[in-house]
């Protein structure tokens, strides 16, 4: 036994031996294949078992300030076929053609694709479509979940909400900047199949949805400011333009309109023109409008006081070898005057004053030269060059651009008191459940001081009341704003014949303003001026706006002005940019008393055309010229006087009069002094003697000194 | 230790008696207790075959016979008649059946089924299954046993004369050659070329001379490289072992269905029930790609686990072989060692791409009655050797 069994055991070593290199070589294979290879082979594997199949995510809601629904997704229906489950291809291939509107061979040759386990047939089929389709009751078939973007109110604020794709991928607007934030989280439903093809199995990897965003937009002011802006528009046969109406206070935009616009809900047919957000892409050379940094700082700066008279060198005056001249002339002027008449050579000597850098600070800080980081995507920061660079007209708005926003903004640092607020559209965001995820408030800068702010205030009523901007009022509001004019830049070094910008930027009520609007208007046809074409639009939009809001008209007269329907009183105003001297009411009564000596009309506007009551346009162009050629009658000044004594004035000069109210005339239109033509009707407001309000001096209608000089004009 | 002496001088015995039935391993004169180890891992290893037929052939029982159970239900059943054999065949003192009178007739029975099957009509295309109703039966699983009982007998009585080529080496590969022939014939050249490795296993063992042994390569060379050149679809399988990502989808298809399921198992595998190969991307799931489930759904831990599951089998397999007290009990438990290790690695080299394809089951786990049973009565008779302690 022992010589048999020590011999064996060495060969059965051998044996064990060549086991164990057996038993190494499989864990080593092993090893490989399951560590090394795995992501290769799983990856083999995915793709013959799995298809995978992306879950669109709800996207979040869109509301506006009053939690109206501005955007929101549904549920459609997507369909897709199993190639191997369909028998019949070339029998279902037509039919399925004629319901979904396909290319038939192209759809055949998907239905047979047996490569693949599924494809897509259409997507986002109508309930219409789906009933076709179903009626054919056919094999192989399914349908997929998918959502669809609704953009409820059509084209009502497209260019604030953008629109998406048919991933439902936002592409521009708020849809683009918050994508990530309201676009939610994609699920997927993935099938397995077994070897032949079939499904096995299904997993759904559920979809998350996204936040909802609560605008600080206001859907019905917005639907207001838009049709203002259109009506306006289309009056001047303009290339387009755009309204920004925001809160001065907080910076919350209410509006934001550009045209021309588009249909979110289909973009296809839309071209790039349509789809551009002109308050926030588009900078543009704002002209006088951007005379208030000028003259904001002078004041901050304590280089001019509102009755600081300025030497306006007869409307021009050469700085650097470039000649820069006014509409009309004037010798001198005050600040507010020069403001009012919207001097450019004032605002250039005030800019001389300031010095470039000073004035660069002030720009800077009224925000110009910098995105307002409003929440859109593709903001503009316009142009602003290095003061080393700059030409002389900086501070008459020229050699600089400014999107309508940043105009909106530095408006409102004045409307406010002179704190420049970051204009912004998104009030909350939500989660599905509701809680607050973020409520933006926006960051503020001081820019002047209160007291400027007030100083500037009522200098830009004058503007309104007295000066460029007639077409600005507003029925039972007081405003205050700024026009601007700018030749359109041929993009060298010149400007382009008869393409002009056309601009207003104002805020009402004055004593207390709830509402910045800046409107602009791109390429007018006819008028051009900015107190023509831009200011009745602001007037429009923003009376709307304010009886939106509730806001209390500044006197009892005007809300009866309001509930009796009469909306607008616009008058034949003198144009804009005209060089309609006015006064400032206390301290140059010396002046104004001078100038009332000539009242001649006001002929050299002829190529400026009036452009009053958009209701009557028709009337109006012709009116355009008659206006001064014919029959003029002048207004008799009705303040202060009882009804019968009015009506008895009215009815000697050949006058109607329509009367609106109780006690004795506060307020006339046409205001007194000027020249009209028969068909106008004068209208009164009349004010129980205590229910005046205002102190007189602020109030725009009076002193009646005032507009008694107001058709003073071209003495000098 | 007084039953360990006693344990020494039965077993130098002649006249020993065989108890039967014996219930303490120790307790009887010529016994240790048995293997626990090699207990526990016949035991786990046919467990955790069942739970991985059920996994593997749930989907294909479902859709061919209505119940998802269909195939575990017979497995059970299989397990329960291979694990009465196994206990009966522990108990059975494995020197029992040391006689010609019992091994030559079974031998014969064997020969007489192998040359019976193949007139038998065809089960899948070849001649392995003799159908009694619901029953089927391999008789190549009957030929393992009879193949390692003759061996370890004839050459436990020739010991002696090992050396004489005519009087060892010759007969024992005739008999050999005549029943792998057969086996070959049916044709099942997996089972074949096991039963060859285990002939020169046993062989080996037995100190037959290195020189005899090689005899026999020398018709086999020739025949194997004749077999490869004039039946194309031979030369095609060696060349879809070389590169099986080549024909993919035509010849090599189950094998690659096999790499991409164990690959995808990565380290943890897919988990229990939820591989997805078994979806009919893979050839017989349950039996011969059995390994393949297995890798997909517990991943490398439970391939190497398997893995090491048969490596300790043949750990205490040999360990019994050494032990064992004669030259036929050595035999016998490297014959059956070998035969259970081989055809458990062959099978998962297969599935591993390291060895061309060849259907043979992986012992313990792959659904198949025949081959479960034969395999717990394989590891019974190993258990029982390991009873017995001889130097």
């Amino acid at each position: 036994m022992p010589s048999k069994s020590k011999t064996p055991k060495n060969r059965l070593r051998i044996i064990q031996l060549l086991i164990i290199v057996w038993l190494l070589a499989i864990c080593a294979r092993l090893v490989w294949l399951q560590v090394k290879e795995y992501p290769n082979l799983s990856a083999r594997a995915e793709r013959q078992q799995q298809a995978s199949i992306p879950l669109t995510p709800m996207r979040g809601v869109i509301y506006d300030r009053n939690g109206n629904e501005l955007a929101r997704s549904s549920e459609v229906k997507s369909l897709y076929a199993y190639p191997n489950q369909i028998t019949d291809a070339q029998l279902i291939a037509p039919r399925l053609a004629k319901i979904l509107d396909l290319d038939k061979d192209e759809l055949l040759k998907r239905l047979k694709a047996s490569d693949k386990v599924c494809v897509a047939i259409k997507r986002k089929l109508s309930d219409q479509e789906v009933a076709q389709v179903d009626a054919l009751n056919l094999q192989g078939l399914r349908y997929v979940n998918e959502m669809k973007r609704q953009y409820l109110n059509g084209t009502t604020a497209a260019h604030v909400l953008g629109f998406v794709d048919v991933d439902e991928k936002g592409l521009s607007g708020l849809e683009r900047y918050f994508d990530q934030t309201i676009r939610g989280q994609e699920g997927k439903m993935t099938v397995t199949f077994d070897a032949l093809k079939k499904p096995f199995d299904h997993e759904i990897e559920k979809s998350v949805q996204g936040a909802n965003i609560h605008l600080t937009l206001d859907a019905t002011i917005q639907h207001y400011a838009e049709k203002a802006l259109r009506e306006g528009i289309r009056r001047s046969n303009a290339r387009g333009g755009t309204l920004v109406m925001m809160k001065p206070a907080t910076g919350e935009i209410l509006a934001l309109a550009s045209y021309p616009t588009f249909d979110p809900n289909d973009v296809s047919d839309s071209t790039d023109l349509q789809k551009r957000n002109r308050a926030i892409e588009t900078a543009f050379e704002p002209g006088s409008i951007f005379k208030i940094v000028a003259y904001s700082a002078a004041l901050e700066e304590k280089l001019i006081t509102p009755n600081t008279l300025i030497n306006c060198g007869n409307g021009t005056i050469t700085i650097n070898g470039q000649k820069i001249q006014d509409t009309h002339p004037h010798s001198s002027l005050t600040a507010t005057q020069a403001l009012a008449q919207s001097s450019n050579v004032a605002a250039i000597i005030i800019g001389q004053k300031l010095g470039y850098e000073r004035l660069a600070q002030y720009i800077e800080r009224f925000g110009f030269g910098q995105r307002t980081k409003i929440e859109l995507p593709a903001e503009s920061r316009g142009i602003l060059t290095n003061v080393k660079h700059w030409t002389p007209t900086i501070p008459i708005g020229y050699g600089i651009s400014v999107t309508a926003v940043q105009a909106a903004a530095a408006f409102s640092c004045i409307a406010n008191g002179g704190t420049w607020v970051q204009p912004h559209l998104v009030k909350q965001i939500t989660s599905t459940y509701g809680e607050i995820i973020s409520e933006p408030q926006g960051e503020r800068h001081r820019v002047i001081s209160p007291d400027t702010a007030a100083t500037l205030t009522s200098m830009l009523e004058g503007v309104v009341v007295r000066g460029t901007a007639k077409a600005a009022k507003i029925e039972g509001y007081r405003a205050a704003g700024k026009t601007g004019t700018s030749k359109k830049a041929n993009g060298k070094h010149g400007y382009m014949a008869g393409k002009y910008v056309a601009s207003f930027a104002g805020f009402a009520p004055v004593e207390n303003p709830e509402i910045v609007c800046i409107v602009s208007i791109d390429e007018p046809v006819g008028a051009y001026f900015g107190g023509d074409v831009a200011a009745p639009i602001f007037a429009q939009a923003v009376s709307h706006a304010l009886q939106i809001m509730g806001v209390a008209p500044e006197n009892a007269v005007e809300s009866s002005f309001v509930a009796g329907g009469v909306k607008t009183f616009e008058v034949p105003q003198l144009v804009d940019e005209r060089p309609l001297l006015s006064q400032t009411p206390a301290a140059n009564q010396g002046v104004a008393q001078a100038a009332k000596a000539s009242s001649a009309p006001p002929t050299p506007n002829a190529e400026a055309p009036a452009n009053h009551n958009p209701n009557r346009e028709a009337d109006d162009k012709e009116a355009q010229n008659v206006h001064q050629a014919s029959g003029e009658i002048l207004v008799p000044d009705l303040n202060g006087r009882g009804i019968r004594e009015a009506l008895a004035l009215c009815a000697s000069r050949g006058l109607k009069l329509q009367a609106n109210g109780e006690g004795i005339v506060s307020g006339q239109s046409p205001p007194p002094g000027t020249y009209v033509t028969k068909e106008v009707i004068c209208r009164v407001r009349l004010v129980r003697t205590m229910q005046k309000k205002s102190p007189p001096a602020r109030d725009p209608k009076k002193p009646p000194a005032a507009h008694a000089q107001a058709t003073a004009t071209r003495a000098q | 230790m007084a039953t360990y002496a006693g344990t020494k001088n039965n077993s130098q015995r002649d006249g020993w008696q065989p108890t039967l039935w014996q219930s303490g391993g120790a307790s009887k004169s010529n016994g240790l207790p048995i293997d626990k180890i090699m207990l526990a891992v016949v035991l786990g290893l046919t467990l955790f075959g069942l739970v991985m037929v059920y996994s593997a052939s749930a989907m294909l029982a479902e859709r061919n016979f209505g119940t998802q159970f269909y195939f575990l239900l017979r497995q059970s059943g299989w397990a329960f008649v291979g694990l009465l054999a196994m206990t009966i065949a522990m108990r059975i003192d494995y020197r029992h059946y040391k006689r010609s009178t019992i091994i030559l007739p079974v031998l014969y029975f064997t020969v007489v089924l192998l040359v019976v099957v193949l007139f038998l009509p065809k089960v899948n295309n070849t001649h392995r299954w003799i159908r009694f109703g619901a029953l089927s039966l391999q008789p190549s699983e009957i030929a393992k046993l009879a193949l390692v009982a003759f061996l370890a007998l004839f050459l436990e009585n020739r010991s002696h004369e090992v050396n004489v080529f005519k009087r060892v080496f010759l007969p024992t590969a005739i008999i050999a050659i005549l029943v792998i022939g057969l086996i070959g014939a049916e044709p099942d050249f997996g089972t074949a070329l096991i039963l060859f490795i285990v002939f020169a296993g046993m062989l080996f063992h037995a100190q037959v001379p290195l020189r005899h042994l090689a005899t026999i390569a020398l018709p086999l060379v020739p025949a194997l490289l004749g077999m490869l050149v004039f039946v194309p679809w031979r030369l095609q399988r060696l060349i879809d072992f070389v590169d099986p990502w080549k024909n993919q989808q035509t010849s090599s298809y189950q094998v690659v269905q096999s790499l991409i399921a164990i690959g995808s198992g990565g380290l943890n595998g897919v988990g229990f029930a939820e591989g997805k190969q078994k979806l009919f991307y893979l050839p017989s799931p349950h039996t011969d790609f059995i390994f393949a489930v297995i890798g997909e759904e517990l991943g490398l831990i439970g391939a190497i686990t398997l893995v090491i599951l048969f490596g300790l089998l043949a750990w205490r397999g040999f360990k019994a072989a050494r032990y064992a007290p004669d030259l036929f009990g050595q035999l016998v438990a490297i014959g059956l060692t070998v035969m259970i290790i081989a055809q458990a690695f062959f099978n998962i080299s297969v599935a591993l791409s390291l060895l061309p394809a060849k259907g043979i089951p992986l012992p313990f786990i792959s659904a198949g009655g025949s081959s479960l049973a034969l395999s717990l009565f394989a590891s019974g008779v190993l258990l029982n050797i390991s009873k017995h302690e001889g130097s």
